[in-house]
C-alpha cells in the first residue's frame, strides 16, 4: 500500500533545506517529486563529506530522498518553457526562492497559473510579502535572531546564542507542508487550485508566542513576557550520582507523584508548591528541590524507581546515542539503503505510522541531472529535442548514468 | 471564502501544548474543533498569566482558540456512549494520552472504527507503542534530552540543555497537523480511514538529524554526527561597536558582496574561503573574520551596507520588540479581539497565507464546557438525555 499522496506530482524549485526538506517530507508520504536544479545544482550538494563525488555531499544525501533531479537552466528562455510545461501536469509547485526572483524569471503565480489553475503554488519566504521587509534576504542565523529566539537562549546562557539546528528552517518546512497538504485538500473537494505563502517569520513568532507570550496575551498586559518555567537557569538535566536524568516534576499529576515516590510528604505540604500556579510562582524552588533529589542516587536507580511509571523522564542522548538507542533500534527508526554510486546509506525513518498509507523510502537521493532524460520525455520532449536541449545547455544529464561502466 | 478544511469535524481529546495546539493548526484551517475536557478541564487552563478567570491563563489561550469546549468525564460509563456517538459523525479524531490510557478507557482505533469506518484516528505520543518506551510517560523536557536537542546545546553553547520553549511539543503538533491532513487526502481519494501514530522522540530525532546526521549517513560512517558549523561555539550573534547583529556570511553569493563591501576583498583569494564547502570546512576561520569585521563599526552602519542586498543580515529582537515590530504590525499579525470573560486578548495569526481559503478567528478560546449543551444537543441527545448527564456530572457547563 503506497503513502497518502501517490499519484500526487511535485515540482520543486528549491534549494539549502527549507524547500527541499518540505519536498522530502511530501516524497515520502508518497508524492512524485521532480528536483528541478540550475547547471550547477543545488547549493547543498558539496557540503559535508562525501563518497563518490563532492556533489553528493552528506547533506544533500539526509534532505532529497524519494526525488527525481532534472537539469533545467533558468536563466536561458528554453528553460523557462521547458519549466511551465512541466508544470503543466503538476499537482503542486513548492519553491523557496524570493518571490521577487520569482517574478523576474515569470515565474509567480499568475504566470503559472495560466498553464495550469488547478495548480498549488507554495512557497516559504522569510517575512510576508505585504509587509516592508518582504524583500529582505532570509536564513536561519537571521531568522533566529529576528523571532526572538536568540533573545530567548541570552536569558538561560547569558549572551545571545543560537539554536544549533536550524529551527526555523524546519519548523518552516513543517508549516509549508502543512499548506501545501491543506490545499490539496481543499482542490479534491473543489478542484480549485491557490498560491499559498509561509513565511518564516510570522511561523516562528507564533510558535514561540505559545508560552512566551505571557502577561502580553491581555490588554492591558497582565504581567511581562517569557515563560520562567522554561526560561528558570534551574530548566536543565539534572545530575544523579553518576550522569544527568531530564525530568519535569511541575506539571500534574507529575509533581504528586514524584514527591510520594521520594518520599517527600513535606513537599507536597508546601505552600510554595500546593497547585501549578504556584509552582510556576515559584519555579526555581521547584527545580532546585528536584535537583537537590536527583542528586542521591544513581541513574540506574532513578530507572529503577521511575519504570512502568508515567514519570516524563529519559537519560541525556548524544547525537552518538541515538545511533544505538535501544528504543529507536527495536521500532527500526534507522533504515539503510544500497545507493548505486554512493554505497550503503543510512537515514532516519519517518517519524509518522500510517496503518493505511505507509510511507516509504523508495528511492535515495538523485546524481544531478540523474534523471532529465526520463522526466523531459514524460512532458513530451522527443528524443531529438532532448538531445538538443543536451547540446544547448539547457539542460544536463548525469554522465555516471549515461556511462554506467564506470559506475561501481 | 472559509478556510481549506471547512467542513471537516474533529474531536480533540488532548490537553497540555501537543494535541491541543495540533488541534488549533486544524481549527485555524477551518475544521470545526469540539474540544472533550475532563470536570476539572485541560491542565493548561491554570498555567500562565491571568486576567480575570483562573481557569482561563495565557497558555490556554494560546492553543484552543477556535474550538468548542464539551465536558465529559470520561471515567464515568456513560462519558464512553456520548464520545463514540459523536464520533460518528466526526471526520477525525486527535489524542495525545498514552495508549494505554485510551485502551482502558476503551477509546481504541477499534472502538472508534467500529462506530465509523471512515474516522482517522492519530495519537501522539512519547514514544512508539512498538518499543521498550512504549509505556514511558513523556514531556517536552524529556524529548528534547532524549531527541539530541540538549546535546546539540552542550556542544554548541556550554550546557547540555533544552531550548527555551517546548520544541518538541510544538514540532509534533506540527506533525500531527500533516499526518492529520495526508489522511484526510488519503481518504477523500479511496474514501478508507486509518490510525496514525506520531511518537514524539521518533519525530524529534528525524528533525533533528535533518542536518546532524552528517558523516553517519553513510554506512560505514564517515565521520561523526554533527553538521560541523553549526555546532561551532563560534557560531553565534556577532558583536558590533554597540550590539549585536545575526548575520551568515559563508554561502554563495553573500560571501563575495560580503568581503567586496566591507573592503576585504583579500579574504576571496584565500584558498580556506574559496568555496561554500570549503568555508563550511573552514567555519570557525569564516566565522572569525566575520566577526572581525563587524566588531569594526555600529549596528545601524552594517544595517545600512547590506540593506540593498541579499545577505541575511538581522538585529536582535527582544521578546517585548516582537509587540511592536514593523513587520508584524504591516502585515497585521497581532490580532486583537474581545472575550466574552477575559476582556481584551491578543493573539498571533495563523502564519500561512493562503489566497483562496484563508484561515482565520472565528471563536474565542472557550470556558470550560461552554459548549457542553449545544454540542450534546447537536449530537441527537433530548434534552431529558442532557439533563440527566448534567446531573450525575457526566458533563457540565457553567451558568
Amino acid at each position: 500500500m503506497p503513502g497518502p499522496l501517490h499519484g500526487i506530482r511535485v515540482i520543486e524549485l528549491a534549494n539549502v533545506l527549507l524547500g527541499p526538506w518540505t519536498c522530502q517530507i511530501l516524497a515520502d508520504m508518497g508524492a512524485d517529486v521532480i528536483k528541478v536544479e540550475p547547471l550547477e545544482g543545488d547549493r547543498v550538494r558539496s557540503l559535508g563529506p562525501h563518497k563518490s563525488t563532492e556533489n553528493m555531499g552528506a547533506l544533500f544525501l539526509g534532505l532529497n530522498r524519494n526525488k527525481r533531479s532534472v537539469v533545467i537552466d533558468l536563466k536561458s528562455n528554453n528553460g523557462i518553457t521547458s519549466f511551465l510545461k512541466l508544470a503543466e501536469s503538476a499537482d503542486v509547485l513548492v519553491h523557496n526562492l524570493r518571490p521577487q526572483a520569482m517574478a523576474r524569471l515569470g515565474l509567480d503565480y499568475p504566470s503559472v497559473s495560466v498553464v495550469n489553475p488547478s495548480l498549488v503554488y507554495a512557497y516559504a519566504c522569510g517575512y510576508g510579502q505585504t509587509g516592508p521587509y518582504a524583500e529582505r534576504g532570509a536564513v536561519d542565523d537571521s531568522m533566529q535572531a529576528a523571532c526572538g529566539l536568540t533573545a530567548l537562549n541570552e536569558r538561560i546562557f547569558g549572551e545571545p546564542r543560537f539554536t544549533p539546528t536550524v529551527v526555523c528552517d524546519k519548523t518552516t518546512a513543517l508549516m509549508l507542508t502543512c499548506g501545501v497538504l491543506s490545499a490539496l485538500y481543499h482542490r479534491a473537494q473543489t478542484g480549485e487550485g491557490q498560491e499559498v505563502e509561509v513565511p518564516m517569520m510570522e511561523t516562528m513568532v507564533g510558535l514561540l508566542m505559545v508560552e512566551h507570550l505571557w502577561g502580553q496575551s491581555f490588554e492591558p498586559p497582565q504581567g511581562p513576557m517569557g515563560y520562567k518555567g522554561s526560561l528558570s537557569a534551574g530548566r536543565r538535566p539534572a545530575a544523579t550520582k553518576d550522569g544527568f536524568i531530564a525530568i519535569l516534576t511541575y506539571l500534574d499529576p507529575a509533581w504528586g507523584n514524584f514527591c510520594k515516590m521520594v518520599e517527600r510528604p513535606d513537599l507536597l505540604a508546601d505552600p510554595r508548591f500546593k497547585n501549578l500556579a504556584e509552582r510556576i510562582r515559584h519555579i526555581d524552588d521547584v527545580y532546585a528541590e528536584t535537583a537537590k533529589i536527583m542528586a542521591t542516587k544513581t541513574t540506574a536507580e532513578w530507572e529503577t524507581l521511575f519504570k512502568g511509571t508515567s514519570m516524563p523522564y529519559t537519560i541525556v542522548n548524544t547525537l552518538e546515542d541515538l545511533a544505538e538507542d535501544p528504543h529507536l533500534k527495536a521500532v527500526g527508526f534507522w533504515k539503510s539503503i544500497d545507493h548505486p554510486t554512493e554505497g550503503k546509506l543510512r537515514w532516519p525513518s519517518f517519524p509518522v505510522n500510517y496503518s493505511d498509507s505507509p510511507a516509504e523510502v523508495r528511492r535515495p537521493a538523485p546524481r544531478l541531472g540523474e534523471h532529465s532524460t526520463e522526466i523531459l520525455r514524460e512532458a513530451g520532449y522527443s528524443d531529438a529535442e532532448i538531445a538538443a536541449m543536451l547540446a544547448d545547455g539547457t539542460t544536463a544529464a548525469d554522465p555516471a548514468v549515461n556511462t554506467s561502466t564506470e559506475v561501481a | 471564502m472559509p478556510g481549506p478544511l471547512q467542513g471537516v469535524r474533529i474531536l480533540e481529546l488532548a490537553h497540555v501544548i501537543l494535541g491541543p495546539y495540533a488541534c488549533q493548526i486544524l481549527a485555524d484551517m477551518g475544521a470545526e474543533v469540539i474540544k472533550i475536557e475532563p470536570p476539572t478541564g485541560d491542565k493548561m487552563r491554570t498555567l500562565g498569566a491571568v486576567a480575570h478567570s483562573p481557569d482561563m491563563a495565557s497558555l490556554f489561550l494560546a492553543c484552543n482558540r477556535n474550538k468548542r469546549s464539551l465536558v465529559l468525564d470520561l471515567k464515568k460509563k456513560s462519558a464512553r456512549g456520548v464520545v463514540l456517538k459523536l464520533a460518528e459523525t466526526s471526520d477525525v479524531v486527535v489524542h495525545n494520552n498514552r495508549p494505554q490510557v485510551m485502551t482502558n478507557l476503551g477509546l481504541d482505533y477499534a472502538d472508534f472504527k467500529a462506530v465509523n469506518p471512515h474516522i482517522i484516528y492519530c495519537g501522539a505520543y512519547g514514544y512508539s507503542k512498538n518499543g521498550p518506551y512504549g509505556e514511558r510517560g513523556a514531556l517536552d523536557e524529556a524529548i528534547q534530552a532524549s531527541g539530541g536537542i540538549a546535546d546539540l546545546n552542550g556542544r554548541a553553547n556550554g550546557v547540555p540543555r533544552s531550548v527555551p520553549t517546548a520544541l518538541a511539543d510544538k514540532i509534533n503538533s506540527i506533525t500531527v497537523a500533516y499526518a492529520v491532513l495526508g489522511a484526510l487526502i488519503h481518504r477523500s481519494r479511496t474514501g478508507r480511514g486509518q490510525d496514525i501514530e506520531v511518537p514524539m522522540m521518533e519525530t524529534m530525532v528525524n528533525y533533528v538529524m535533518a542536518e546532524h546526521l552528517w558523516g553517519m549517513g553513510f554506512e560505514p560512517p564517515l565521520s561523526g554526527p554533527g553538521y560541523a558549523p553549526l555546532i561551532s561555539p563560534k557560531r553565534q550573534p556577532m558583536r558590533t561597536k554597540d550590539g549585536y547583529v545575526a548575520i551568515l556570511t559563508s554561502l554563495d553569493p553573500h560571501w563575495k558582496i560580503f568581503c567586496t563591501r566591507t573592503g576585504r576583498a583579500d579574504l576571496l583569494t584565500d584558498p580556506r574561503f574559496a568555496t561554500a564547502a570549503a568555508r563550511v570546512k573552514n567555519a570557525d576561520a569564516t566565522y572569525g573574520e566575520t566577526a572581525k569585521v563587524l566588531a569594526t563599526h555600529t549596528t545601524q552602519h552594517w544595517m545600512d551596507m547590506f540593506k540593498d542586498t541579499s545577505v541575511p543580515i538581522t538585529t536582535l529582537s527582544n521578546l517585548e520588540d516582537l509587540i511592536t515590530d514593523p513587520h508584524l504590525d504591516a502585515v497585521g499579525f497581532w490580532q486583537i479581539s474581545e472575550h466574552p470573560t477575559e476582556g481584551r486578548v491578543r493573539m498571533p495569526s495563523f502564519p500561512i497565507r493562503y489566497s483562496k481559503t484563508p484561515a482565520e478567528i472565528r471563536r474565542h478560546p472557550p470556558n470550560l464546557g461552554e459548549h457542553s449543551v449545544e454540542v450534546l444537543q447537536e449530537a441527537g441527545l433530548t434534552r431529558q438525555d442532557i439533563d440527566s448527564l448534567l446531573a450525575d456530572g457526566t458533563t457540565s457547563q457553567k451558568a
